[in-house]
């Protein structure tokens, strides 16, 4: 019943595409293994879409290789690819029922009747939406609409699985939910995904790597786990997570010096000017009376509550730094007060390039 | 109050503008004569059964119905294709031709349209004026943009490329595509221009009166010259033809209904 292969790898090779003479993307390598699920996330126009379209095959690389598995297919139309594709905007087909919408990639790769209904029915099962097999798209709500169009995608076995923003149109709550269950069918069915979006938080909860995309170019590709803790520039710093920056020096010597402090660094850098990364939940308070390197005086201004944080904006020295504090009982801080922070060296990281004008948004 | 009273009154009056002439037809139709006085006068069915009975009369309608049902046919054919080429190609160019296009029986008056097929298409020994192939040609040409249009904002409105992406991602054929999901996505465009477009080719009457013979006149041209023969008989067949548009009228909109009710049959 099973097409050649389940799922198979996806592997760019020095891909370029130009419109006019602007290169959307460039020099694009990355390969995504068998199985793996990967979201490519950027600010908008970075270049993610179009890099999703040409392994979709909608467009055609004007530099590079694009593999599927082994096989290079650069020449092979999207109809022959076989890779799925989940839009944002669900693209279910308004004349049909949710049951022939899954059926009909089934019907027009001519399996028997028994085997499009058994697999239609599945795949409905498997989406939660079995019980309005016989509804049509326009009588459901977004959340559904994009749970058939996900059990369309994966109907007809495809190679590989590809997402456009598909959350980006669905209330936060629905949001939420739907993205532990495209997660939990991916694992269920071991196939390749890539996974779009501009939602690095979303990324981050559910990929088992995540490319970083900016201008047409991959910034940086890891775990989430590493783009959070080991960010590779100030933009991805930036993008990643919330995080304190501060332009400071290397001494070159262990120390990075900071509007009069010298911190002490995990690992020595090279001597010149940088930026000191500071997630706000590594920063703590310092008990009273101990004096290290790694700590700050500060003055608290404002605060916003999160929930299960509370996210403290301190000033030191007329430069902001954020600080996030667990929610538990004793804790918490007033506006005005002075604090003592400090930080563990492991937990910063330093970022070199200063060169590079520093993104919007940056602290 | 007095403005309410100020506004229905005019409702009415334009309603009577628009019926009164319909209701003096009908009543007309019915009339044994009319003639020096305001209402007619006599009772008769004599105008119907010369309606029916006279073979000119009926090939006259039979053949606005042929035109015009061919008309609605082309209209698709050339139509479809069109917007889809359009719509897919995403060329901001080919749709400002488009909108052009659109304008252009609403630019050239139907008169100079006839005046030029007569011109282009009669030469010694060969000519196409008198036939009917001729009018159809000229209706569909003069009828084509009422199609477009409706076709174009229904392609639009449900995001085509979207759709045929997804199709291509399924790995459908063309064929299955177009059959499947193009055509029965485009049905309530299709039906509303396919409404307008056979009223317009039925009731059109400067073309048809330039364009055909007297082989292959039109019910309208009959009617036009009935009507200084013979006015009960000319009231009769305007009342027929009143009567069939608006029949096709109400299939389409019954047929419509029954159509978008399958896919908005709301039940959340």
């Amino acid at each position: 019943m099973m097409g050649p292969e389940r799922s198979v790898g996806v592997a760019l090779e020095g891909i370029g595409k130009r419109y006019g003479s602007a290169w959307a993307v460039r020099d694009i390598s990355l390969s995504v293994g068998a199985g793996e699920f990967l979201s490519i996330v950027g600010p908008s126009g970075c270049g993610k879409t179009t890099l999703l379209r040409l392994v979709a095959g909608f467009v055609r690389p004007d530099e590079g290789t694009v593999r599927l598995g082994e096989q290079p297919v650069n020449d092979v139309p999207v109809r022959e690819r076989r890779v799925g594709l989940v839009f944002q905007n669900y693209a279910l087909f308004p004349n049909m029922t949710l049951y022939e919408n899954v059926a009909f990639g089934l019907k027009a790769q001519n399996r028997s009747a028994t085997e499009v209904r058994r697999r239609t029915s599945d795949l409905l099962e498997m989406v939660g939406m079995a019980d309005r097999a016989q509804s049509y798209p326009r009588q459901l709500s977004g959340g559904q609409q994009q749970r058939i169009a996900l059990a369309r995608a994966l109907a007809v076995e495809p190679r590989v699985l590809l997402l456009d923003e598909p959350l980006s149109a669905l209330d936060a709550k629905v949001r939420n939910s739907l993205r532990f269950e495209i997660k939990r069918i991916q694992r269920d069915s071991g196939i390749t995904m890539i996974y779009v979006t501009h939602d690095q938080e979303e990324a981050l909860s559910i990929s088992d790597r995540v490319a970083l995309m900016r201008k047409g170019a991959l910034e940086q590709v890891g775990t989430p786990i590493e783009l959070y803790s080991d960010p590779c520039s100030l933009f991805a710093a930036d993008f990643i997570g919330v995080s304190n920056l501060l332009k400071g020096e290397s001494d070159g010597e262990g120390g990075f010096l900071w509007k009069g402090h010298r911190f002490i660094l995990e690992t020595p850098v090279e001597r010149g000017p940088a930026s000191l990364m500071i997630r706000p939940e590594r920063l703590f308070l310092a008990p009273e009376g101990v004096a290290g390197a790694n700590v700050i005086e500060a003055l608290v201004q404002g605060r916003v509550f999160l929930g299960p944080i509370t996210r403290f904006s301190c000033n030191v020295e007329g430069e902001p730094l954020l600080l996030d504090l667990l929610n538990v009982a004793g804790a918490g801080l007033k506006v005005g007060e002075r604090v003592r922070l400090h930080f563990e060296p492991s937990d910063s990281c330093v970022l070199q390039d200063l060169k590079e004008t520093v993104p919007e948004g940056v602290n | 109050m007095l403005k309410r009273s100020f506004f229905s009154s005019l409702i009415i009056l334009y309603f009577a503008f628009v019926l009164a002439p319909l209701f003096l037809m009908l009543l007309g139709s019915f009339g044994e004569k009319w003639f020096g006085t305001l209402l007619p006068t006599g009772f008769t069915l004599d105008w119907y059964s010369q309606l029916f009975g006279k073979a000119m009369y009926v090939r006259a309608m039979l053949m606005s119905l042929w035109v015009a049902a061919l008309t609605v046919l082309f209209n698709a054919l050339v139509s479809i294709p069109a917007v889809y080429a359009i719509h897919v190609s995403g060329s901001r160019k080919l749709r400002t031709v488009f909108d052009f296009c659109m304008l252009l029986p609403i630019a050239i008056p139907p008169v100079v349209m006839g005046l030029g097929l007569i011109q282009a298409f009669n030469w010694s020994g060969f000519s196409l004026v008198g036939r009917w192939q001729l009018l159809l040609g000229a209706h569909v040409v003069y009828t084509l943009p009422f199609m477009m249009r409706p076709l174009m904002s229904n392609i639009e409105m449900i995001r085509w490329s979207l759709l045929e992406e997804a199709c291509l991602s399924l790995g459908v054929s063309f064929g299955t595509m177009v059959r499947r999901v193009l055509v029965p996505n485009l049905l309530p465009g299709l039906l509303s221009g396919a409404l307008m477009t056979f009223a317009m080719s039925l009731g059109e009457f400067q073309l048809a009166v330039m364009v055909t013979g007297s082989a292959t006149q039109t019910f309208p041209v009959v009617l036009y010259q009935a009507f200084y023969v013979n006015t009960g008989f000319a009231c009769a067949a305007t009342t027929l033809l009143v009567l069939v548009s608006l029949m096709a009228l109400t299939g389409i909109v019954l047929f419509g209904r029954s159509f978008s009710s399958s896919i908005s049959d709301i039940n959340l």
